[in-house]
């Protein structure tokens, strides 16, 4: 693959005036586009981050589609609880829907670790037979990166399911009891309408328990989780089979590192699931201004941005190009990312010419455009199409380089 | 001149007989020191590097991989690495191995070449990735761990042993970066550069198989175990989903390895059934 890259034109690129064609307007923003309304002026990044303007484009397979994949599904066989070390000295109750469960127990830092032996695990008919009893060190060796004292247990097949009561003497502490039920068929999916929203904005969560492939009846309850570890307590509702809710995001996001999660706890007929999701979630730093400028003769598509906070804002965007058949396929991938003080500056995408394939042309469009602030790892305007550009299109051989005929 | 002359070499035999070929060897999750000991074994990297034209050509990473992946403890220290590399070595085609997690680094230079002014430098010198089991998709034992649920709000989070590479392989974060910050993923634009990928389906932990002693055997009986979270295709730590989620496959493990046998995700780093041999002969591609 052919690759342009521009460290040291880069800075040219960010004050590019576009002065090869008139500013246009982006395209009206789509349905799942995100467009920041308001800006947020923030105080300056604490994370350290690249100075220098830099400018990198590479050339895609034109057969290779490029879509917006639905945000993952989280399923779930598997619940979490805190329990005191009191609690599992008297013996704490389980009910397990499947043979072959695996239970894990992890002491808190102040917990007393537990050895393989000190685990108890009685059954309806006396002890429940284990097929494997596994300590911290073997887990770690699993790459189960487990605590201290952590002990996991997998019941062996022939002690099925039902009630049963975990017990270990030595407990001292709390303790995070964690079961675990592969072969069960209660299962939890838990669904989130998109993997990015800003401060304030809105998404939405839909929970479904099933059982054997059928939906059941399950109470539920969720909690939005931040990076810093701050919760806010979800309501879940009936929704159609399931449960659901539409989730208000605080106005005042964290800048701490890493994802928010909606985390799901459920309950049907006494087995228990929890299930996670995760997205991120941006204070609206900067946006786009709402135009560009493109040079046809270039391949270079400026774009004017507002940032109300200083930091490292990055543009990158995807090239079709008509084909010879006429339909619009991905041609070149470029990004452009510099450091703003606050106030007005632009970032240029420079596609090469080189990246047409021999044959495509005028017109074309640019998809997929975000605008991301790299100083706090924060998606904040994403276009699935954002501007088009018509020209007369020429039959052209180049010699393996296309060339643009722009009107 | 000589560009110019390996230029057009290139254009009838790969590799030019001008370039300087060079190999990095690049950990997963974990803080590492002596990775060329501990984490791959000498066995496993002097025999690879011995395919090279020039077998003093490598580098063994050494960097944080507890941290988040774009991390200047992470991301940042490989490209520092890589970059010192490059220069005092005179690299022009570098290939870089990586092993589980340390995929989803090379992954986010790639995925990210404006990120840091040294990012571009490398992709342009960068042949290919072999990511060894990389965990593109994340693993659900990331998500077993993390014990991240309201009751473990006050438990949980002080537990401390969640370290933030672990947090970040969550099935449901790796899916949000793989939507968000990085290529490769299907209907994600591609990288730039070939990222493909040697599938573990298999965990051997017989005591009668000597194959299962490879990589050590009471790791691969913690392997057997961990896979109850996974699917039937899985090394121990990561679905094969995961494993073939971004670039491309290269192989899936029975199909080169010696006596077609599988690589657990502990083998996949050492020199067991064969691997070595093959990336050994990958070097002079």
């Amino acid at each position: 693959m052919r690759m342009t890259l521009s460290i040291a034109v880069a800075t040219a690129l960010v004050a590019f005036s576009g002065a090869a064609s008139a500013a246009q307007p982006l395209l009206p923003a789509g349905g799942k586009d995100q467009v920041p309304s308001k800006l947020a002026a923030l105080p300056a990044p604490s994370m350290q981050v690249e100075r220098a303007p830099v400018a990198f484009s590479w050339k895609l397979d034109p057969a290779a589609a490029v879509y917006d994949a639905a945000p993952a599904v989280a399923e779930s066989r598997e619940y979490w609880q805190t329990v005191e070390g009191a609690e599992l000295q008297r013996g704490v109750a389980l009910k397990l829907s499947a043979p072959g469960s695996l239970i894990r127990i992890s002491p808190a830092a102040d917990a007393r670790g537990l050895a393989t032996d000190a685990l108890k695990l009685q059954g309806a008919r006396g002890p429940a037979k284990l097929e494997r009893l596994l300590d911290e060190r073997q887990l770690k060796a699993a790459g189960m990166e487990v605590g201290t004292g952590t002990v996991m247990a997998k019941l062996a097949p022939e002690a099925g399911a039902g009630s049963f009561t975990l017990s270990a003497s030595e407990a001292r502490g709390r303790y995070v009891v964690h079961v675990f039920e592969p072969a069960s068929t209660d299962v939890l999916s838990a669904r989130i309408d998109r993997d990015r929203a800003l401060a304030g904005g809105d998404i939405r969560l839909d929970v479904d328990f099933a059982r054997a492939g059928r939906k059941v009846a399950a109470n539920g309850e969720a909690l939005l989780v931040s990076p810093d570890g701050r919760s806010w307590p979800v309501r879940l509702a009936s929704s159609g089979n399931g449960l659901g809710a539409s989730v208000r995001l605080p106005k005042a996001a964290t800048d701490a590192p890493g994802l928010w999660e909606l985390q799901v706890f459920t309950d049907a007929d006494g087995i228990q699931r929890d299930a996670r999701t995760a997205f991120s979630v941006a204070q609206p730093t900067a946006r786009f201004g709402g135009q560009y400028d493109f040079d046809a003769a270039k391949l270079q598509m400026a774009l004017p941005v507002e940032a109300a906070s200083a930091g490292r804002y990055e543009a990158r965007g995807l090239l079709y190009a008509t084909a010879p058949d006429g339909t619009l396929r991905p041609v070149s991938q470029a990004h452009s990312a510099a450091w703003f003080e606050r106030g007005d500056g632009t970032l240029t995408l420079a596609f090469d010419r080189s990246h047409l394939p021999q044959g495509y042309g005028a017109p074309f469009e640019v998809r997929q455009l975000e605008l991301l602030d790299q100083s706090r790892l924060a998606p904040l305007e994403k276009r699935a199409r954002a501007g088009r550009i018509d020209g007369a299109r020429r039959g052209v051989d180049t010699g393996g380089r296309g060339r643009l005929q722009a009107r | 001149m000589l560009k110019l002359l390996c230029g057009l070499l290139l254009a009838v035999a790969a590799p030019c007989a001008l370039a300087n070929t060079g190999v990095a060897f690049v950990h997963g999750t974990g803080s590492q020191t002596n990775a060329y000991n501990d984490y791959w074994q000498p066995a496993m990297v002097d025999s690879v590097r011995g395919g090279l034209p020039n077998p003093a050509n490598y580098t063994v990473i050494n960097c944080d991989f507890t941290q988040y992946m774009w991390d200047s403890r992470a991301a940042g220290c490989l490209a520092g690495q890589l970059t010192t590399f490059i220069n005092n070595r005179g690299i022009t085609r570098l290939i870089v191995i990586t092993h589980s997690n340390g995929g989803n680094v090379m992954r986010w230079i790639m995925s990210n070449p404006t990120w840091d002014s040294r990012y571009p430098n490398i992709i342009s010198k960068l042949v290919r990735v072999n990511a060894l089991a990389p965990s593109s998709a994340g693993t659900p034992l990331a998500d077993a761990v993390m014990n991240g649920t309201v009751f473990e709000a006050a438990v949980g989070w002080v537990m401390g042993y969640q370290n933030d590479a672990v947090r970040m392989q969550q099935t449901s974060w790796m899916s949000s970066y793989n939507g968000n910050w990085l290529y490769g993923t299907a209907g994600r634009p591609a990288l730039p550069k070939t990222f493909r990928s040697v599938v573990g389906t298999d965990v051997d932990s017989s005591p009668f198989d000597s194959d299962s002693y490879c990589g050590g055997y009471w790791e691969n009986v913690g392997l057997e175990t961990t896979q109850n979270w996974l699917n039937s295709c899985s090394d121990g730590f990561l679905d094969c989903s995961s494993q073939s989620a971004a670039g491309s496959v290269w192989f899936y493990d029975t199909a080169r390895t010696a006596g077609s046998e599988p690589l657990s995700h502990n083998q996949s780093r050492r020199a067991c059934m064969n691997l070595n041999t093959i990336l050994r002969s990958d070097m002079s591609q």
